[in-house]
């Protein structure tokens, strides 16, 4: 079984919700807490860009996957992928790009490189964090 | 072993290369219109159709052939679907993905927004079957190639 959250770069909201998952963060956290995950920020222009945050408390593994701003294709596309291997049951793909401030995906798509700041996007994922915890929530009911 | 091609849209270039290798179009003379109207999901796939992995057929070496489409995600496609597979324990040689939008001429992109995009299928149509007329050799070159690199593994001997 594993839980794979999906977000542009794989290092912002898709890293917060993962961790959300595991209980290393929780609603009281601060924007340092976020910009102090192990990880967080490290753009590195490169989809496809994978991390194993850990196992939660149903021993489900938890990753974050980057797929630039495609998650709904990449969905749809990796569940008929793992039907053909007959494996489609043990796999969630969450889409949580949405919580993204829109001017940073577009910022570091075309400039290559990291110019809108870390902090403000951790400022954006602090102001969404219960929306998100509400995502999270719909696949583990003991955060 | 299973074969995916994939194109921005689904419904063109992917379409005639995976038919080519799976012999439901034959590379000795370039289709009609007709005949390349009667293909699978050829000039058919709407957006809401986008990402799915099709079935077109069989090779002769008994390899599965889909296509799929992955709007603008270009080469990082098949590095997305890589790290998805090696999450799930699949091995790596049990794919080929094959991209073939280097294939594709300006006629095809302009008759497939046309016809996929905006709707206009009576003005986009014969623009894109004249682009796929035109390109079909290279069609057939990349197939070529993908049948001599990676399908002639699977082949059992006697």
């Amino acid at each position: 079984m594993a839980i794979i959250y999906m977000c542009p770069t794989g290092t912002h909201s898709s890293l917060v919700a993962a961790n959300l998952h595991i209980g290393k963060i929780d609603l009281t956290s601060s924007v340092s807490d976020i910009l102090h995950l192990p990880y967080y920020g490290q753009v590195n222009n490169k989809p496809g860009f994978f991390l194993f945050i850990g196992k939660d408390n149903q021993e489900r593994a938890v990753y974050t996957l980057g797929v630039y701003h495609e998650a709904e294709i990449i969905k749809r596309s990796a569940l008929d992928l793992l039907k053909l291997f007959n494996k489609e049951r043990d796999f969630f793909f969450v889409d949580v790009s949405k919580f993204m401030p829109k001017v940073s995906v577009w910022c570091n798509a075309f400039l290559k490189k990291e110019m809108y700041p870390r902090e403000k996007i951790a400022v954006t994922l602090k102001e969404n964090l219960k929306e998100i915890y509400y995502e999270v929530k719909k696949y583990n009911n003991y955060i | 072993m299973h074969i995916i091609y994939h194109c921005f849209g689904g419904s063109h270039s992917s379409v005639t290369s995976a038919c080519i290798h799976a012999g439901l179009l034959k590379e000795s003379k370039v289709p009609s219109a007709q005949d390349l109207l009667a293909l699978p999901y050829y000039d058919k796939q709407v957006a809401q159709d986008h990402g799915y992995i099709r079935f077109i057929g069989h090779d002769e070496y008994g390899n599965s052939v889909y296509i799929t489409s992955k709007h603008g995600l270009g080469k990082n496609y098949e590095d997305i679907m890589r790290s998805i597979a090696s999450i799930a324990d699949i091995p790596n040689k049990d794919l080929v993905f094959v991209d073939t939008m280097p294939y594709v001429n300006w006629l095809m992109v302009i008759g497939g927004y046309l016809s996929r995009r905006l709707g206009l299928v009576r003005i986009g149509r014969p623009i894109v079957i004249l682009g796929t007329q035109i390109s079909f050799h290279k069609f057939c070159h990349i197939v070529k190639i993908i049948k001599t690199k990676y399908a002639k593994d699977n082949r059992q001997w006697p």
